[in-house]
């Protein structure tokens, strides 16, 4: 639940900046307490996808807030639709050593 | 504190020397000493035990449970935000790795073999949480992610030195190494919370 109302919101924010043009999908792997890639470089209206490899919970969360994925579950996943662009550094909220960036212009 | 040189003690034990009772003795004599001289360093140049996969597998639900157990008392009786919403998700790790571990043997007809490392691991854990319910406000924090830095160091070293190297079971060995940067980054998060403790 917590998840799709961050998804809703997250489209949301991302409004029609879209366009026409073809969204893309960013996947981004969650294993052994890391993000990989560790930058993901987006177009607004872009979805990037958290895939957890790992056996605990964890989060993909703007660290300046604002966007939030929400618990992702082991061998869960967890989205978001890029919206402003921007650079965004995140970080898991349960384990504040794993960081990540995502570049949305 | 005294959790801290009795788990530490116990997990270099299974690191270093086997289960010598004079070395158990000679380390946990050793909690008398401040917190910082108490925990002895790592030695990277002592033998790997061997130990079986079965007892491997007793080790690790053994040193999960004592730090779902500490755990569980901070969540509780912790005073800092901060330290509690640690103590929470040490809960919730340890408890998710204890389970894919028990899935794992469970599926590999491995019965983890409690054995003196394991078992002294359990019988410490009690005895420093019995040591842990006599601190209270700050103070109790304090000595909660002390102990989280060296037990996880502890658990760190052991699983590099002894657990690592001894597993012959392939998926053992993978969960192992999976497990590997989820205390890493434990530890990791003990020290960021000890230096912000300290500079409260």
């Amino acid at each position: 639940m917590i998840r799709l109302a961050a998804y809703a919101a997250l489209v949301l924010a991302a409004g029609c900046g879209g366009g026409g043009a073809r969204a893309a999908s960013h996947p981004v792997q969650i294993r052994a307490f890391r993000f990989t890639p560790d930058t993901v470089v987006a177009a607004p209206g872009d979805t990037v996808v958290w895939t957890n490899a790992d056996v605990v919970p964890h989060t993909a969360t703007s660290a300046a807030g604002g966007w939030d994925t929400g618990e992702i579950g082991g061998s869960a996943t967890g989205r978001m639709v890029a919206g402003e662009r921007g650079t965004y550094a995140y970080v898991c909220a349960y384990h504040p050593t794993m960081r990540g960036t995502l570049i949305v212009r | 504190m005294n959790r801290i040189v009795a788990v530490t003690a116990a997990l270099l034990v299974a690191t270093a020397c086997g289960d010598s009772d004079a070395d158990t003795q000679a380390a946990v004599d050793s909690a008398a000493a401040p917190v910082a001289e108490a925990v002895p360093a790592p030695v990277p140049s002592a033998p790997a035990s061997t130990v079986t996969d079965p007892q491997i597998a007793a080790i690790v639900v053994a040193a999960n449970d004592v730090d779902i157990a500490a755990g569980e008392l901070a969540r509780t009786r912790g005073t800092d935000p901060r330290v509690k919403e640690f103590a929470q998700r040490m809960i919730t790790d340890h408890t998710g790795v204890n389970k894919a571990a028990t899935d794992l043997v469970t599926r590999l007809g491995v019965t983890p073999e409690p054995n003196a490392t394991s078992q002294k691991l359990t019988a410490d854990g009690e005895a420093s949480r019995t040591t842990l319910q006599g601190q209270s406000g700050a103070a109790f924090d304090k000595a909660y992610v002390d102990q989280e830095v060296a037990y996880h160091q502890a658990v760190l070293d052991a699983i590099d030195q002894t657990l690592i190297p001894n597993a012959q079971n392939a998926e053992l060995k993978a969960l192992l190494e999976q497990t590997r940067p989820a205390v890493a980054a434990h530890l990791d998060h003990a020290k960021q919370l000890q230096t912000q403790l300290g500079g409260a």
